[in-house]
């Protein structure tokens, strides 16, 4: 690991400061995926900027809008286990119950979830100068690709690591950022980078900008969510796909729908195509099946993947069913 | 002198035992049998250093830090095959805290990440700054790190000196074999792959060298105390009896740590050069590409079998790559056990630039058993026939055949469908694989030093190595037993070449070997104590025995004392007494048996396999501790469960790296994976060596993804032909039933 400077500031504008100085320095959340990356010497911050004794970043709290805000720093444990959260916002709990090991989720921090580089094996080994690091080549395209992109994958194909992004995006969640030149707020949908715009990141935030927390409406009573996340091993592994929807019913009838994927593409994705087959028709498992053959369209999958095709019109399948029973429009309980 | 005795043993279990004579030579007590009454052996005993490693009082190679030690680290070459035409250490040598390098003189590579320099520094961090100072002047040439790449014509060759693919001398019987196949009532075939598993020891391959004058002193991470001795006795130039090995603790090996290897040679030379301790400790990376694997293989079938379920003739070709080791052969022994088979068999290995094969847990047996009980499975169903009961009928072996029936009865065979007779997206389904192991020690491969102190404490010394398995409580255990002790006045020192020789732990080798010679030992020591205690009370030595702490008088129990108190006895201070290892005697089996039967339940939507339960059922000898073969068996399963459904080494077309050399990416069974594992041990009182002890370690692990495959298919109604059996392997057999209808 290369030697850098360690700082731990006690406010976010000292954080955004220090971060805004030297280029290419880091803010550190739990650093369970910050560490690696330096190990590996893929990334060689001069600076690590430590959010973690920052007061008043960590925390669930509600807003005088009735709306609920989760600090930057607050743990994915925290989350998972927080009964009111569980309450209104379930895809939300059971994406961050679905992360990692409770070592990890004890550790790991919301924000840090959202910005954690992805999880592809040539980007994350120094010997591939691959176009994500600055060189001429997408190593998985032609290479071993079983977990890669099967959408949007025309320049880079990584997929989008975080499972908090899909759940917050379908709550349609507001990401709080700090930065030098004060505070703005990022619509969850706004958040992302697709790699033909700047390949170098996953996400809009600038050097120095540092997540504070984010924010969503609670579900309301005709309300249900679920997450699912589809993976090789159930302890500890990384999604090979993952959906999280959040249906509203009026009666039996789907008045609002929120389907969004991961694990498929750069970014997570939002399904309209799925949404609308679901939208003002009365729910159906007819309904849900039509609408997770919806979720392939357009996928365009590498030699190894085209397994995940199927597991994503699977997955969203079943993540629109969990969310229909969560809702009481449908028996039996969520498995 | 006096003379071997002839005496007669009761060998077996249950109702299944058989008397036979042996000739016991006089400096070895009776050989415990199926009438011996045990108060130790067979219990539950705890870890003899359970605490310590629990407290982390135990300090492994890893945690060794010696007054002035540097740490040692390598330059390494990223391509998978080079021309090095110069390494320029210069600037790494004038780094501050670089104390000495050391040459390798590769000047070709073979596979991506091979070890070129070793270099030591005052700290890790001054080791990693000079390793990326130095310059490696290298040609990349084409490579063929992939089996496929290596296969095809004109493909890159591997080794300079001989070709990409060699072939074994094939067993014949090919024409004898086809006429068998043409009477055959069914033919069935199946192409079976498997692939390249890590042996991902939790403590990396290490060592720390440091020398004291001529004397080279080492602390190990090791499963061989006595071949690291020898290896580095042999590179070094300096007699064996300069170089001490300690190794008494350690983080598994697996197959992968027998030698000193280029890590042991890189910490002795670089402490030499030095004049300082050196630690080498490989970091995840290395361990998963420059110590070993087990090979994959691919593995074409064909087997004749007839309407009854008689099994006919078997052809195999075998395919596997060592990487740019030698031999993958992938074994399947149990068509051996089925009596009078006609098997004609052809092997190749290709080699790859890949990190060399080697010997992983049952070398070439999770594999063989993988495809020969798909074979088996299929020709069942072919016939129409329960796989159970086809196994029943065609495996002679005794303690099989009534495992069968016991693990189907836990298991819950009787809840078995049909194959395929599931619908809906849960499916359910029970498979049952079995194992072969041959292992009840090398005569001559151990001695075991017992020393009973003046104050009634006793010594079991060996100089081999405790890899996990129990040995160092397996000494304690046979100490107490044979004194009559209990654990806590047994102490057992494992791990330091000044010790008597013991094995390297391979082929399940340790236990059996160690066993008899500790008993041995205790035996001698506990007969000279005998005389001493005989002549302060005027009682004859035969008429003395020891028992629950006490000398006991066998014939007026008003003479018996205290163990303790008969120690006092003891003129010179203690007893020492050399316990060696005889030669083998007639065992029950030639072999011992295992079967394993898997319940799953598939998730048909994703093609995710979820264990329900695994019961495992092993013969193990006469048992000394039940706890530890217990865990022996679990770990076995849990290891096989990882094989099946997780573990693979994945090598990347372009520039030839292994893409998952990480614990994220190669992927390995965790806790939540895990089903419930029902352990059941058969206690076969098994002769063959005084302590009736057979190895256990390796045939735990072979027959589990076998199970697992059969259940699979059993669910599903396809099976699944490929190894790890992951989502994509799993959809991709779904589709093709689809497609098949």
């Amino acid at each position: 690991m290369k030697n850098f400077d360690y700082a731990r500031p006690q406010d976010v504008q000292s954080a955004a400061a220090a971060l805004g100085k030297a280029k290419g320095s880091r803010p550190k959340g739990g650093g369970t995926d910050l560490i690696t990356l330096m190990k590996s010497g893929v990334l060689t911050p001069p600076l690590v900027v430590d959010l973690a004794s920052i007061p008043g970043l960590s925390g669930v709290s509600r807003l005088e809008t009735g709306h609920f805000r989760v600090g930057a720093t607050t743990t994915i444990a925290e989350v998972a286990e927080h009964p009111e959260l569980a309450r209104v916002a379930r895809v939300l709990t059971d994406a961050a119950a679905t992360t990692a090991t409770p070592l990890v989720r004890n550790r790991g921090t919301v924000g840090g979830n959202l910005c954690q580089r992805p999880r592809c094996w040539y980007f994350r080994n120094l010997d591939y100068v691959c176009s994500k690091k600055g060189g001429q080549t997408c190593y998985a395209a032609e290479g071993e690709n079983k977990y890669h992109a099967i959408f949007e994958n025309v320049t880079c194909n990584i997929v989008h690591p975080s499972n908090l992004a899909p759940a917050l995006w379908a709550l349609d969640a507001t990401i709080h950022v700090a930065g030098p030149t004060g505070e703005k707020s990022i619509p969850v949908a706004d958040f992302w980078v697709r790699p033909e715009e700047d390949i170098s990141t996953e996400n809009v935030l600038e050097a120095g900008e540092v997540i504070t927390g984010v924010s969503f409406a609670p579900e309301g009573a005709s309300t249900g969510s679920a997450y699912h996340e589809v993976r090789e091993k159930q302890s500890y592994d990384w999604a090979l796909v993952n959906a999280a929807v959040r249906l509203d019913f009026e009666g039996e009838v789907v008045k609002e729908a929120r389907i969004v994927v991961s694990a498929v593409a750069p970014i997570p994705l939002r399904l309209e195509a799925c949404e609308k087959i679901l939208k003002g028709q009365k729910f159906s498992d007819a309904l849900a099946e039509a609408a997770g053959k919806a979720a392939s369209g357009g996928a365009t999958p590498l030699r190894d993947n085209a397994y995940k095709v199927h597991l994503i019109e699977k997955c969203v399948k079943n993540t629109i069913l969990d969310a229909a029973r969560r809702a009481k429009v449908r028996s039996g309980e969520p498995r | 002198m006096e003379a071997d005795r002839k005496v007669k043993l009761v060998l077996g279990f249950g109702d299944q035992r058989r008397e036979i004579e042996v000739n016991v030579p006089a400096e070895d007590p009776i050989p415990w049998d199926a009438t011996t009454k045990f108060s130790v052996v067979g219990t539950a005993a705890p870890r003899a250093d359970g605490v310590a490693k629990v407290t982390g009082r135990a300090k492994y190679t890893h945690d060794m830090n010696l007054p002035g030690m540097l740490y040692g680290g390598f330059v390494r070459c990223p391509v998978a095959k080079a021309t090095i035409n110069g390494i320029d250490w210069s600037a790494a040598q004038a780094h501050p805290g670089v104390k000495a390098i050391h040459d390798f003189k590769v000047k070709q590579t073979r596979y991506a990440h091979q070890h070129l320099i070793a270099i030591a520094a005052e700290s890790r961090q001054a080791l990693e700054q000079a390793i990326a100072l130095v310059k490696v002047d290298y040609k990349a040439l084409p490579h063929a790190a992939r089996f496929e790449q290596a296969m095809v014509d004109g493909a890159p060759q591997v080794h300079a000196n001989r070709p990409n693919i060699e072939a074994y001398s094939p067993s014949g019987r090919e024409k004898a074999v086809q006429e068998a196949m043409q009477s055959a009532d069914k033919v069935v075939e199946a192409t079976c792959t498997t692939q390249v598993q890590n042996h991902c020891s939790l403590e990396s391959h290490g060592i720390v060298a440091h020398w004291e004058g001529e004397q080279l002193k080492i602390w190990a991470s090791t499963q061989a105390t006595f071949g690291v001795r020898r290896d580095l006795a042999d590179a070094m130039n300096v007699d064996e009896a300069n170089v001490q090995v300690i190794c008494e603790y350690m983080g598994g090996g697996f197959g992968s740590k027998f030698g000193a290897g280029y890590p042991g040679l890189a910490a002795a030379n670089l402490a030499k050069l030095s004049g300082r301790p050196v630690k080498v400790m490989l970091d995840r990376r290395e361990e998963m590409t420059d110590v070993g694997n087990r090979p994959d293989s691919v593995q074409t079938m064909k087997l004749g079998v007839s309407k009854d379920g008689a099994l006919g003739a078997y052809k195999v070709d075998i395919v596997g790559t060592p990487g740019v080791g030698r031999g993958a052969g992938a074994r399947n022994p149990m068509i051996y056990a089925f009596e009078d088979r006609l098997v004609a068999r052809t092997e190749r290995a290709v080699a790859t630039n890949a990190g060399a094969q080697q010997a992983f847990r049952a070398p070439g047996h999770p594999q063989g058993s993988f495809a020969l009980e798909t074979i088996l499975d299929l020709a069942a169903e072919a016939i129409g026939m329960d796989p159970l009961e086809f196994r029943i009928k065609n495996d002679p072996h005794p303690t099989r055949k009534a495992q069968y029936k016991d693990g189907g009865a836990r298991i819950g065979w009787k809840n078995r469908k049909p194959n395929g007779s599931e619908a809906g997206r849960f499916r359910r389904g029970f498979g049952v694989a079995s194992a072969v192991w041959y292992q009840i020690g090398q005569p001559q491969g151990a001695e075991v030093l017992c020393r009973i102190l003046r104050d009634g404490s006793v010594q079991m010394r060996n100089g081999s190595q405790d890899i996990g398995t129990g040995t160092r409580t397996l000494m304690q255990i046979i100490g107490a037993e044979e004194l009559g002790l209990s654990l806590d006045r047994v102490v057992p020192f494992i791990g330091d070449t000044r010790d008597p020789i013991g094995p390297g732990s391979g082929g399940s080798v340790t236990a059996p070997t160690v066993a008899p010679a500790a008993r041995q030992a205790a035996y001698l020591a506990g007969k000279e104590l005998r005389a001493v205690v005989a002549k302060a009370m005027g009682a004859s030595a035969d008429d003395l025995a020891f028992s629950q702490g006490q000398v006991v008088h066998q014939k007026d129990a008003t003479k018996s004392m205290a163990f303790a108190d008969a120690c006092k006895l003891i003129d010179q201070g203690e007893i020492s007494a050399l316990g060696k290892r005889s030669k083998n005697f007639q065992a029950f089996e030639g072999t011992v048996g295992g079967v394993q039967f898997a319940e799953v339940e598939v998730d048909c939507d994703y093609g995710i396999v979820r264990l329900k339960k695994v019961v495992a059922l092993q013969d193990a000898g006469i048992i000394i501790n039940r706890r530890q073969a217990e865990s022996q068996l679990n770990g076995g399963v849990i290891q096989g469960i990882s094989y099946a459904l997780f573990e693979e080494r994945v090598m990347d077309r372009q520039l030839g790296q292994m893409v998952n050399a990480d614990m994220e990416m190669y992927k390995i069974a965790g806790a939540v994976d895990m089903p419930e594992i029902e352990s059941v041990l058969y206690d076969v009182s098994n002769g063959g060596n005084t302590t009736g002890t057979a190895g256990i370690a390796e045939p735990t692990m072979i027959p589990t993804a076998a199970a697992i495959a059969g259940a699979v298919h059993n669910a599903l109604g396809v099976r699944v032909t490929s190894l790890p059996m992951t989502p994509d392997r799993v959809l991709a057999a779904l589709a093709q039933k689809e497609k098949g209808k």
